[in-house]
């Protein structure tokens, strides 16, 4: 069954059910309103951002459902470990990066969020602070005595 | 008209969405919204509201820069009071739109007022036809311009994602970083220092690293449980007491909440012994076995009001680092006038305050220190030998001596209390855990006691000393036999599935099973005596990282294995177990039945039901069954002894052992194979021990080598014993070491750490 779905700039996006319910909110709209042709308003995604987050889930649209208690799991398992696939996916500027994982947050689509965090996470890693400013565009707001203060105070971690 | 009205919206919550600070360059609040035609400047300046972050070429032009200079003082360029965005101020402050006016101001009028046209009928533009201008002006570029737009693009679409998320995905992507880049990350500006200090973060890591080795980085932290590891008043608590009971307070709860990181694992490894570790059931009834993470979380979790836990990381690291660069302060403590032997130490007492070390020697003594001021408490004589086993609890102490004899001491006043005999020859070897007491000796067997009655049974097949016992519960940690002794109301002494190893000077090592008093398994491999053994406990999952260490064991290899190895055992002829369980003899025995209460010795068929007990030959039983029904036994046997390894859900065993062929072997307990070698020793092993993170080796060259197990590399030789090293032992921030010369030696990698100067008034610093 189709599925329509608007963003807020009045784009709709027509979608397989399957598709449409890798987001849980979604999911538990269509649950909650049962069978409709009404489409599904998405005030927080704009049409790009959604037409990125639905070629994701198209993709993995037959992807198992991920367990329950996954995010227990998570703490002991973590792994930066991207698929192929959604590494070229996520291959975007920094905004619509951004609004992805903003939009999968709000969609809740865990696995899509994951990916999201993951990516920026592994932008991040084994920068240094100037460099993370950098890459973000930071402004650094510390006056130089926090600022010496605080690197005091982490240096340790770079003593392995 | 319809379609502006949505464009706007659009337009505004997609910058507040990207944008938090609401960029309405709101200038013109005194204005009408509707782009008001008048002047050029103007115009380019009620854009910015629409713009859109993406959209490189709406650059906000603040200053009414464009054309007119009277206009500049009416909008002066500095965005006095006004929400920018994190983009458009920053740009501000670069100066950009004032050298943009630069440029601007070179040209002459006509040209100003046309480029002027341009960015203001852009400006005013709805965002649709934005976008159709955007497209046709890409068309029009050329490889230059695009190549300046694409270059100008990567700088300026660069966004804070901190400033976007909600805290809590900020959380989650720093949730993925390792110490180090978080510490960074807590450098880059005030937002992201309060994000990656965040203490829950930090609880994380410590769950990640404590007690564990991080799969993803290597690293592992110690627990480090004691309170004197770090310097008191940080929490401007009492040194130590009330701990315990604050203790099992805490446990629960903490216990429930984080059951699922922690699943409960054995060894309390809060009491070390030269010896290899009893397993968690405690002498005296007490609570049960816990995680020592849960411990440690409790323990933690009464002070982490006043101390985050990236303090509670940072302190562990540094530990850690001295482990790994091989930093340490040692202190020398003398007293024994011969050869120390063994030692075990505790630090977590409930009772004395300080921890305590015990140690036993050649001079047949067995001497009693405080660890923290290398003060000599007691010395406990009795024996007419040599002590060269030992192991205590808070309860007691029990020696092991070359006068044949085991001996109970309170080690408290230095009393004996009472003495086992039964050994033919010295007692060299011995582990205790709960009532449960197995000893190896000079006899070539082990001698399994029950402490309350003060029974025993021999296990015989080694051919030569037995210098090392290991009990295993090799079912700790299934509920299951958790609950079993308090349903029945009764401790038994020996639960099912409890194993124990012994070590030889024949070179083998052997694993019994304790209900059957038969010797399951052979680890042969070690071409010299094998001196010491310890047994450890890996969680599951963890990364034994050469691969050899399948997760899930091939039952059926084992099955295979075991035949194998017992039929074809390089020394030991097919008279493997079915002698063995012929040659149990009942020893010291006081009663001539077995009485059918008796916790822990009842008959065999009581914990394995499949074994018929009328033809079980119990330990005290006179009459043995004829050797075909042990062949039956056998076959039964088999499909018992795999029960446990197939139950197995919780951690891992390996068994790690120390020989006299210079080398240490770490071998996998199910399958009964070497998995690694460790060379490095020149001479013979004495002793090993070893935690989840290290492991530490005692040798006849003098020295101690610190490895890293899983890649079987020496990661720190400590050289400073004039003799032999005999035995060890092993702490999150310490070793201890005993000699042939005499001398006990305290290796401290601990922060801060000072030498211990018994002689001396105080501690001086390092």
């Amino acid at each position: 069954m189709p599925i329509n779905l608007t963003t807020s700039d009045n784009e709709t996006f027509t979608v397989d059910k399957k598709v449409a319910e890798k987001s849980v909110l979604i999911k538990n709209m269509l649950e909650d309103v049962g069978e409709s042709d009404q489409a599904i308003p998405l005030p927080n995604v704009t049409a790009s951002v959604l037409k990125k987050v639905l070629e994701w889930c198209e993709h993995h649209k037959d992807d198992p459902a991920p367990p329950e208690n996954e995010d227990k799991d998570d703490t002991r398992k973590r792994t930066t470990d991207i698929s192929e696939w959604d590494q070229k996916f996520i291959a975007v500027d920094q905004e619509m990066l951004f609004e992805i994982i903003l939009a999968a947050n709000y969609l809740d689509i865990k696995a899509l969020l994951d990916v999201g965090c993951k990516t920026v996470a592994n932008m991040i890693k084994g920068k240094t602070p100037e460099e993370i400013r950098k890459l973000f565009n930071i402004v650094n707001d510390f006056t130089p005595e926090e600022e010496a203060q605080i690197k005091k105070e982490n240096e340790w971690a770079e003593d392995r | 008209m319809e379609s502006a009205h949505t464009l706007s919206s659009v337009a505004n919550q997609k910058t507040c969405d990207t944008v938090p600070a609401p960029q309405n360059l709101l200038i013109r609040s005194s204005r009408p919204p509707s782009p008001s035609p008048q002047a050029t400047t103007t115009s380019l300046f009620d854009v910015p509201p629409m713009i859109n972050a993406d959209e490189d070429v709406d650059i906000p032009m603040e200053e009414p820069t464009a054309e007119e200079k009277q206009q500049i003082a009416l909008f002066p360029p500095a965005p006095t009071g006004r929400k920018l965005c994190i983009r458009h101020q920053r740009m501000a402050d670069e100066g950009t739109n004032l050298k943009l006016q630069h440029s601007l101001d070179l040209l002459p009028d006509d040209e100003r007022s046309s480029i002027a046209q341009i960015w203001s009928s852009f400006s005013a533009s709805s965002h649709a036809r934005r976008d159709l201008i955007l497209r046709g002006i890409l068309t029009m570029c050329c490889f230059t311009e695009l190549s300046l737009l694409s270059d100008q693009l990567r700088e300026i679409i660069r966004i804070d994602p901190f400033t976007l998320f909600p805290s809590e995905l900020a959380l989650r992507v720093l949730s993925y970083l390792d110490a180090a880049t978080l510490t960074r990350a807590a450098q880059v500006n005030r937002n992201w220092n309060r994000l990656a200090n965040d203490d829950v973060l930090w609880k994380t890591m410590c769950q990640q690293h404590i007690e564990r080795k991080c799969t993803k980085c290597g690293w592992g932290l110690p627990f480090l449980k004691t309170k004197k590891a770090y310097p008191p008043g940080a929490d401007g608590r009492p040194a130590v007491p009330a701990r315990p009971s604050s203790f099992s307070q805490t446990k629960r709860t903490i216990d429930e909440l984080d059951r699922d990181i922690y699943p409960t694992e054995s060894p309390s490894k809060r009491h070390r012994s030269s010896s290899p570790e009893p397993s968690p059931l405690s002498p005296l009834g007490s609570p049960g076995p816990s995680g020592p993470m849960s411990q440690f979380e409790a323990y933690e979790a009464q002070k982490c009001v006043t101390r985050p836990w990236k303090d509670v990381y940072h302190e562990r690291h540094q530990v850690e680092s001295n482990w790994r660069k091989g930093q340490y302060v040692v202190s020398t403590l003398k007293g024994h006038t011969e050869g120390v032997m063994c030692l075990q130490f505790a630090e977590d007492l409930p009772h004395p305050s300080f921890p305590v070390l015990i140690t036993g020697s050649y001079d047949r003594t067995a001497r009693v220190w405080n660890l923290e001021t290398g003060k000599e408490i007691r010395t406990l004589r009795g024996h007419s030998r040599a002590i060269r086993a030992l192991q205590f609890d808070e309860a007691k102490l029990i020696t092991g001596s070359m006068d044949h004899t085991l001996r109970v001491w309170n080690w408290r006043n230095g009393q004996c209390v009472r003495t086992l005999e039964g050994h033919t020859e010295g007692v060299v070897c011995l582990q205790f855990d709960g009532n449960v007491l197995a000893s190896g000796s000079v006899d070539t067997t082990v001698k399994v006691w029950n402490l309350r009655t003060g029974e025993c049974f021999t296990l015989r097949g080694h051919r030569d000393w037995v210098n090392a016992v290991n009990i295993w519960d090799s079912k700790a940690g299934s509920s299951d036999h958790i609950a079993e002794p308090s349903a029945s109301n009764q401790l038994p002494d020996i639960d099912a599935g409890k194993m124990l190893f012994s070590a030889s000077d024949d070179g083998v090592i052997r694993l019994w099973d304790l209900n059957l008093r038969q010797c399951v398994k052979q680890y042969h491999g070690h071409v010299g005596q094998v001196q010491s053994i310890k047994l450890l406990l890996l969680d599951e999952g963890s990364d034994e990282s050469d691969g050899t260490t399948p997760q899930e064991p091939d039952y059926a290899e084992i099955a295979a294995q075991f035949q194998s190895s017992v039929g074809e055992g390089p020394d030991e002829p097919e008279d493997l177990v079915t002698p063995e369980v012929g040659t149990i003899v009942p020893f010291n025995h006081p009663y001539t039945q077995l009485p059918s209460g008796m916790p822990g010795f009842a008959p065999v068929s009581v914990s394995i039901p499949t074994v018929p007990p009328a033809d079980h030959p119990g330990f005290d039983s006179p009459a043995f069954a004829p050797s075909a029904t042990y062949e039956a036994h056998d076959h039964e046997l088999q499909a018992n002894r795999r029960l446990p390894l197939q139950k197995r859900t919780g951690p891992l065993p390996i068994l790690i052992s120390g020989s006299l062929d210079n080398t240490i072997k770490v071998w996998d307990v199910e399958r009964g194979q070497c998995m690694k070698t460790l060379f490095g020793h020149i001479e013979g092993v004495w002793a090993v021990d070893s935690d989840r993170l290290r492991l530490v080796s005692a040798s006849h060259d003098r020295t101690i080598k610190v490895w890293v197990r899983e890649q079987g590399r020496c990661l720190t030789t400590l050289v400073g014993h004039r003799g032999a090293v005999t035995c060890i032992a092993l702490g999150d921030d310490k070793i201890i070491s005993g000699s042939d010369d005499g001398d006990i030696k305290i290796w401290s990698f601990a922060r801060d750490a000072k030498p211990i100067l018994p002689l001396s008034s105080g501690a001086v610093a390092a």
